[in-house]
């Protein structure tokens, strides 16, 4: 059962929430550096 | 019908969802003339002003609307999943929502009459009326009757199916009552304690900081108490609505428990720029708040694996193929994805409002404005929305015609545009320093000018975005009449169904359901949080505000 | 219970990314000294113009070289309204207010401090540019709130 599980194909999901963790490391990144700026 | 709920529980939910709406065309109307005044091209009769309005328009939206819709969604799903009410829990949940309405109606009176301008915050030493805290307190003590009620049917559905997990929908209605009676502890000590016996004159000073705490305390996991309905509606109607089942029954409820548990001891990220408590505890909480994005990390997963794994099943190919063989063309679904859509800069922004220091380029600024309109005012308002296209027709016997599936179309879409337009306005804004919560902006100085100046960096841009979804939420309310008296009946073929999609508990721990473990988890770390800090602003308190009214 | 592979990686990659902000963020507060405004010391609301250093405020220059700027928040202005102060300086912010919350934002930096009364709140900033700032109240405090700001004169030493 797990096994089978596991080889669901999945790719396309592990893409977008990757895609997600990108926007927010982008959109945190940029506020850090305008913080660090304006010290 | 199959699956249609008893008439008793249709009249609560249908009682909860007028109430809702009805808020919603006020609260909306507010909005609008807050974009008019702001750009300088309206000016209020003597007898209103703005801070009124936007009192208004924040507790009607934020409050008001949210909290019966989702009192509606859980009195219908809980009927649906577990069984017709009995005469008591119908009678409790009835007493419950007249004790809520009533609350609310005295704190509407408090603010119309101009004896309440203080926001929906209400931050002392701002004093209103003292009828407007005992609203207050009305509304809370009404919403946890309902709560009690609603989880006494579960605890009835409980005794009769010993060693068996509650249905999903059940399971997170009662994990979401859980954290709202955790988080009003905080708001309902404050309003009893302190700023009742302030308000009528029994004691002269009010201990700001301390009602500042015990505030958040609740404001944060209010937020939660938005969102778990709507990712209720995420993991439950719509894979329904796809026609697959739910991805990980245990994930989905050990989200819902790590929600318990992080939602509350984090309240000192929206006072990170306030003096009287220590660096020391505001990183411990930041350091909490970050362990509550986990749960949305995982939700984020388990959607676009449910999306996946169904596109497949209908024959997507390749990396990407699946995302094209889901049902746009069914409103129910495509307004809910629009609403997960727009939680990903939501939460991302979240993030950055709880990184410590990083809160001060933002904090109260247009910014924190544009944040909760990508959070609250589309995520968790858009979910809503996609519910109501099937539960009030659902609930009135009517059909949700092919004509208003297209006006449902314009009205998500011309939502999304307007909020596209005015939050992404507030949030570059906000970085140019424009406060938050202001009238018409008037500063004479170089950089404000700059904040009328630019395409997406302009006040104009904002109120263009406003105006788009007033006329969005116009026709939305258009819809809603036309769903609860106008649309033809559905015979039996028709009938709107109420999505439940199933989920598979076999492999599910039975220790999630265990709620004695999570509640007296989320008390201690509540206690390691909170107890020191609160202590120190009660033993070193200064000498107490006096009552002011500035508006 | 049972993770697809995929989620763990998931779920690894973005605890980590969480890890690291939060250890960016700390490291800088707490090591670099750049945490947010805060304060302990306590003062009575309505003495505040009788209460050191709020009887004398304004621009003071100590024998350290730095500076502190001691001002008032009330509705709907800030006392003393337009101050002067050198640029390339260490500045001392100390704020409260003698009545309702306010707060005391310099737009264009970091200085973004909540004004509570009772309270007494600090933040430290270097203008490094001279120039005219744009001080707001970014608080609610009432019908005037939206005409709450004054100017801060950073001037070349």
């Amino acid at each position: 059962m797990k096994k089978q599980e596991d080889q669901t194909d999945l790719k396309g999901t592990l893409v977008s929430v990757l895609a997600v963790g990108a926007i927010i490391i982008i959109m945190w990144v940029s506020i850090y550096f305008l913080y660090i700026q304006r010290l | 019908m199959i699956g249609q709920i008893a008439k008793g529980e249709r009249k609560l939910a249908l009682a909860n969802l007028g109430f809702a709406y009805a808020a919603f065309l006020i609260g909306t109307l507010c909005g609008l003339l807050q974009v008019f005044i702001r750009n300088d091209a309206l000016t209020l009769p003597g007898w209103l002003d703005y801070y009124q309005v936007l009192t208004a328009h924040g507790l009607l939206l934020a409050i008001v609307f949210t909290t019966f819709f989702i009192f509606a969604f859980f009195q219908a799903g809980m009927s649906r999943t577990l069984g017709s009410f009995g005469p008591k829990v119908l009678l409790w949940n009835w007493i419950g929502f007249i004790v809520t309405s009533l609350g609310t109606l005295l704190v509407v009176i408090m603010v119309i009459g101009g004896q309440a301008s203080v926001l929906y915050t209400f931050y002392a030493p701002l004093q209103a009326h003292g009828l407007f805290y005992v609203g207050l307190a009305l509304f809370v003590i009404g919403t946890w009757i309902q709560g009690f009620a609603l989880v006494g049917h579960y605890q009835l559905w409980r005794k009769q199916h010993k060693g068996e997990l509650s249905p999903l929908f059940a399971f997170m209605t009662v994990a979401t009552i859980i954290l709202w009676v955790i988080a009003c502890l905080g708001v309902v000590a404050a309003v009893l304690f302190q700023f009742i016996p302030w308000a009528f004159g029994m004691v002269d000073g009010i201990n700001v900081e301390l009602s500042r705490s015990l505030f958040w305390y609740f404001g944060h996991p209010l937020v939660y108490f938005w969102l778990l309905p709507a990712y209720m509606a995420w993991y439950v109607i719509v894979p329904k609505i796809l026609g697959t089942k739910v991805f990980s029954d245990s994930l989905a409820r050990l989200s819902f428990v790590l929600f318990i548990l992080f939602s509350i001891p984090v309240g000192f990220h929206h006072q990170l720029t306030e003096p009287g408590i220590a660096s020391f505890w505001k990183f411990l909480q930041t350091v909490l708040t970050f362990m509550v994005i986990i749960p949305s990390l995982m939700t984020a997963f388990s959607m676009f694996a449910t999306f996946e794994l169904r596109g497949r099943e209908l024959g997507g190919k390749g990396l990407f193929g699946w995302f094209r063989k889901l049902p746009w063309k069914d409103v129910r679904f495509t307004s809910i994805f629009i609403a997960m859509a727009f939680f990903i800069p939501g939460g991302a922004g979240g993030i950055i409002n709880a990184s410590f220091q990083m809160n001060e380029v933002i904090h109260n600024t247009l910014w924190v404005v544009g944040h909760f309109h990508i959070t609250v005012g589309t995520p968790v308002a858009m979910t809503f929305f996609g519910l109501t296209f099937w539960l009030i027709p659902y609930l009135t016997g009517r059909r949700f015609t092919k004509a208003l599936q297209k006006l449902a179309f314009i009205q998500i879409i011309s939502w999304s545009v307007g909020m596209l337009l005015m939050s992404t306005a507030q949030h570059v804004l906000g970085l140019m320093g424009a406060p938050r919560r202001t009238a018409y902006t008037g500063y004479a100085h170089d950089d404000a000018l700059a904040w009328f100046d630019g395409v997406l960096s302009n006040h104009v841009t904002m109120a263009v975005g406003g105006s788009i979804l007033f006329l969005s939420a116009s026709l939305l309310i258009f819809i809603v009449i036309q769903l609860w008296w106008m649309a033809p009946k559905a015979d039996v073929h028709q009938a709107e169904s109420f999505p439940i999609a199933p989920s598979d508990a076999s492999a599910t721990p039975r220790f999630l359901e265990n709620w004695k473990l999570w509640i007296g988890i989320a008390f201690v770390l509540i206690a390691v949080a909170y107890t020191i800090p609160l202590a120190d602003l009660i033993q070193h308190a200064p000498p107490g505000s006096g009552r002011f009214q500035t508006w | 219970m049972h993770l697809h592979k995929y989620e763990k990686i998931w779920l690894i990659f973005g605890i980590m990314a969480l890890i690291i902000f939060l250890s960016v963020v700390g490291v800088s507060a707490f090591h670099q000294g750049h945490t947010p405004s805060g304060g302990h010391k306590k003062i009575d609301p309505e003495k505040v113009s009788e209460t050191a250093p709020f009887d004398q405020p304004g621009v003071h220059e100590k024998e350290d070289g730095t500076y502190e700027v001691v001002m008032v928040g009330k509705a709907f202005g800030y006392d003393p309204g337009k101050i002067q102060v050198p640029a390339g300086k260490e500045i001392m912010f100390t704020v409260t207010s003698s009545d309702v919350v306010h707060s005391f934002s310099i737009v264009g930096t970091n200085v973004n401090m909540m004004v509570v009364p009772g309270e007494i709140n600090h933040k430290k900033h270097t203008f490094q540019e001279p120039g005219t700032y744009l001080v707001i109240c970014n608080e609610y405090c009432g019908s005037g709130h939206h005409f709450m700001s004054t100017e801060i004169e950073v001037v070349e030493q």
